[in-house]
C-alpha cells in the first residue's frame, strides 16, 4: 500500500482534531496520536520505546524552565494581593482624564504584565480590582469590560511570558532575544488602547461619565509610589534587566524574578504558608498542564517530520507563486480562526511544527514572525465564542452582564490587536530592533 | 472497599503533588543560588542546570493524575453544551477509556525503557553522570497513577449513566438531576 504524504498529514490532523473535539484532553489527544503513529510509522515496539525517549528529551530541556518559574512569579503576585495596591497607587496619580478608569485598566494591565505572564490571571486581577469602581461610576460595558479584556492580553506580550518562552523554544529562536523583542509591541499595544479609550470617551462621554476626583496631597502620592511602585521596578530589573545585560539566561532571570516576588510579598507582610501554598498549587496546575502538552506535542512534531509530511508541505508551499507577505497573512489567519474555538497552547502546538519550517524555508525573520504569531494567538483568548479570557471576564463582570455584551465589548480591542499586527507587519523593526541592542 | 481505594488514590496523588511543589521551590532557589554563586563568587554550580531540566520531566508526571482528578488537563469544550446528560455520560466514558489506553501504553513502555536503562546503566553525559533511570522512571510511575485515575473516572461515568436510567424509571417527567459535573466529580 502506497500512501502519499498528504494522506498521512490529513489523517493525522483530522484524528487529532476529532479527539480534541470529543473532549479528550489536549495532552492525551497528542499522546494518543503519537502512540498510533509510532506503531505504524516508527515500526511498533521500537517506535514506542523511541516515543518514551522523545517524551523525556522534550521535557528535560533547561530552556523550558522559565515556564513554571514565570508562572510562579505571577501566582505569587496574584495570591499576595500586590496588584490591587499597585492599581490603587496609580489611581492617585491619574487626574481628570477622559475615560479615567479605563485608562487606569490599561496602565495597570501594562504594569501587571511585567509581573505575570498569564492573560487569565491578569484579566481576573484587573477585573476584580476595577470593575466594582467602574460600576459605581456608571461606566458602560464598552469602557469597562472592553479595556480590561484588552489589557489582559498584554500579559502574554510583555515579559515574563510563559507562552512566549514556549513559542521561542519550539521555534528554535533565542528565548532571551524573543523576550526582549515582544516588549515594544506590548508597549505599542498599550498606547493604541489608551488612544482609543481617550477618543471614544471624548466622542461618547456617556460611556464613561466624568466624576470628581478627590485631590490627594503630593506627599501622599509620593509615599504610595515609593512603597508600592518602586519595589516593582526591582522585579522588572531582575527579569528584563538581567536578560538584557546578558548577566542571566532567561531561566535564571525567571528564578530571580520569582525570588524577588517572594521577597516583595514578605516585605508587604503577605507571605505566609497559606498564600505560598495557593501560589504553588496554582503554578503546579498550569505548568504541569503545559508540560504534559509539550510532552505530547514534541513527539507529534517529530512524527510529522519523519513521515515526510512536513518537508513535502513546506516544499509545496515554497513553490507556490505567492508573495511571502501573503503566506504570512495566510498563516496568521489560520491561527485567528483556530483561536475562536481552541485555547492558545494547543494552537501553538498544532501550528508550529508546520509554520516554523515554512518560515525558515522562506527566509522569514523568526523574531518578527513569532511576535505577530503571539499577538494573533492572544487575540484568540478574547475572541468569541470560546476565548478563555471572555469567560474569566464574565465571572468577574457585574451581575446581569450577558455573554453577548462581553463579546461586543471585546470587539474593538480585537480590531486594535489586528491593527497592531498590521503595523508590525509593515514595520518589522518594532519587533527586531530592541534585541539587536542586547549584550550577549 | 471502594471508598478505601479511592481514598488511597487521593492520598497518593496529593503526596505526589506536594512533592512536585517542593521541587518547584527547589528549582527556584537552586537556580537563584546558581546566579549568585557564578556572578559573585565565580563558582558555577555544575549540577543546577541538569537537575532542573530533570525536574521538568518530574513535574507533569508527578502532578498529572492529581490534575486529571479535578479535570485540570485542558480540553476543547465545543460540544460540551450540546450534549444531553446521557450522551455526556457516554462521552465521559470514552474520554476515560482513551485516557486509560494512553496511560497504560506509557506505563508499559516506560517500564521497559526504565529496565533497559537500569540493565545498561545509562548515565547522563555530564560531570555529575546521573543514571538516566532516575529521570525516565517517573514516566511509568506517573502514568500508572494516571491510568488508575482514568479508571476511577470511567467507573464514576458508568455509575452516573446507570443512575440516569434508574431516575428515569422512578420519575419519568422530572428534569435531569445531573449537573454537567456529574461523572467527573472529585472522588
Amino acid at each position: 500500500m502506497i500512501v502519499d504524504w498528504w494522506q498521512i498529514l490529513l489523517l493525522i490532523f483530522f484524528s487529532l482534531l476529532a479527539l480534541m473535539i470529543l473532549r479528550v484532553p489536549v495532552a492525551f489527544s497528542f499522546l494518543a496520536i503519537n502512540i498510533v503513529a509510532a506503531i505504524f510509522l516508527w515500526g511498533g515496539e521500537v517506535g514506542l520505546r523511541q516515543l518514551m525517549g522523545s517524551i523525556e528529551s522534550s521535557l528535560a530541556t533547561f530552556a523550558l524552565a522559565p515556564i513554571p518559574l514565570f508562572i510562579l512569579m505571577g501566582e505569587i503576585m496574584f495570591h499576595t494581593g500586590i496588584a490591587p495596591r499597585m492599581i490603587d497607587t496609580l489611581d492617585k496619580w491619574f487626574g481628570k482624564v477622559p475615560g479615567r478608569l479605563s485608562l487606569l485598566a490599561v496602565t495597570g494591565g501594562t504594569l501587571i504584565s511585567t509581573l505575570t505572564g498569564s492573560t487569565m490571571a491578569s484579566t481576573s486581577m484587573l477585573g476584580s480590582t476595577l470593575v466594582p469602581e467602574m460600576e459605581r461610576r456608571q461606566y458602560k460595558n464598552q469602557m469597562s469590560i472592553g479595556p480590561i479584556l484588552g489589557s489582559g492580553t498584554l500579559a502574554a506580550l510583555i515579559p515574563p511570558s510563559a507562552l512566549g518562552v514556549l513559542l521561542a523554544s519550539m521555534g528554535q529562536i533565542s528565548i532571551g532575544a524573543f523576550m526582549i523583542a515582544i516588549i515594544l509591541p506590548g508597549v505599542l499595544m498599550a498606547i493604541l488602547f489608551g488612544l482609543y479609550i481617550i477618543i471614544r470617551a471624548k466622542l461618547q462621554p456617556e460611556l464613561a461619565p466624568h466624576y470628581d476626583v478627590a485631590s490627594i496631597p503630593f506627599s501622599e502620592k509620593i509615599k504610595a509610589t515609593v512603597v508600592y511602585i518602586f519595589p516593582l521596578s526591582l522585579i522588572i530589573f531582575l527579569v528584563v534587566g538581567l536578560m538584557f545585560l546578558g548577566v542571566a539566561t532567561p531561566t535564571e532571570a525567571a528564578a530571580m524574578g520569582s525570588i524577588g516576588s517572594l521577597l516583595l510579598a514578605a516585605y508587604y507582610k503577605q507571605l505566609n504558608f497559606h498564600t505560598l501554598k495557593l501560589a504553588l498549587i496554582g503554578t503546579l496546575k498550569i505548568s504541569a498542564m503545559m508540560l504534559m502538552i509539550i510532552a505530547g506535542s514534541t513527539g507529534f512534531s517529530q512524527i510529522l517530520s519523519f513521515s515526510g509530511a512536513t518537508s513535502e508541505l513546506v516544499r509545496m508551499i515554497a513553490s507556490l507563486d505567492v508573495s511571502v507577505t501573503l503566506l504570512v497573512i495566510g498563516m496568521l489567519l489560520i491561527v485567528l480562526v483556530l483561536g475562536s474555538f481552541m485555547e492558545s497552547l494547543s494552537i501553538l502546538m498544532v501550528c508550529l511544527p508546520i509554520f516554523i519550517p515554512i518560515a525558515n524555508t522562506l527566509g522569514i525573520d523568526l523574531l518578527w514572525f513569532a511576535a505577530m504569531l503571539l499577538i494573533t494567538i492572544e487575540i484568540g483568548t478574547i475572541s468569541p465564542p470560546f476565548g478563555t479570557g471572555l469567560f474569566v471576564m464574565k465571572a468577574v463582570a457585574p451581575k446581569g452582564v450577558k455573554m453577548g455584551q462581553v463579546y461586543a465589548a471585546a470587539f474593538p480591542f480585537i480590531c486594535l490587536d489586528l491593527l497592531l499586527v498590521a503595523i508590525i507587519m509593515i514595520f518589522p523593526q518594532i519587533a527586531t530592533w530592541l534585541p539587536t541592542l542586547m549584550r550577549t | 472497599m471502594k471508598n478505601t481505594l479511592f481514598r488511597w488514590l487521593d492520598n497518593i496523588e496529593n503526596a505526589f503533588a506536594v512533592l512536585a511543589c517542593i521541587l518547584l521551590l527547589f528549582a527556584t532557589f537552586s537556580i537563584g543560588a546558581q546566579v549568585i554563586s557564578r556572578t559573585f563568587f565565580d563558582y558555577p554550580l555544575l549540577w543546577v542546570d541538569e537537575v532542573n531540566a530533570y525536574i521538568l520531566v518530574y513535574l507533569p508526571f508527578l502532578a498529572g493524575a492529581w490534575l486529571a482528578r479535578s479535570s485540570g488537563h485542558i480540553a476543547v469544550d465545543i460540544i460540551e453544551g450540546m450534549l444531553s446528560p446521557r450522551l455526556r455520560a457516554y462521552n465521559d466514558m470514552l474520554v476515560a477509556l482513551i485516557g486509560i489506553a494512553v496511560s497504560a501504553v506509557l506505563f508499559w513502555y516506560g517500564t521497559l525503557v526504565s529496565i533497559d536503562h537500569y540493565v545498561r546503566d545509562i548515565r547522563s553525559m555530564s560531570v555529575i553522570a546521573i543514571p538516566k533511570l532516575y529521570v525516565i522512571v517517573i514516566i511509568p510511575i506517573g502514568s500508572l497513577l494516571l491510568a488508575l485515575e482514568f479508571a476511577r473516572k470511567l467507573y464514576l461515568a458508568t455509575l452516573a449513566r446507570k443512575k440516569q436510567d434508574e431516575d428515569i424509571v422512578i420519575t419519568p417527567d422530572s428534569p435531569s438531576l445531573f449537573t454537567k459535573e456529574q461523572g467527573i466529580k472529585e472522588g
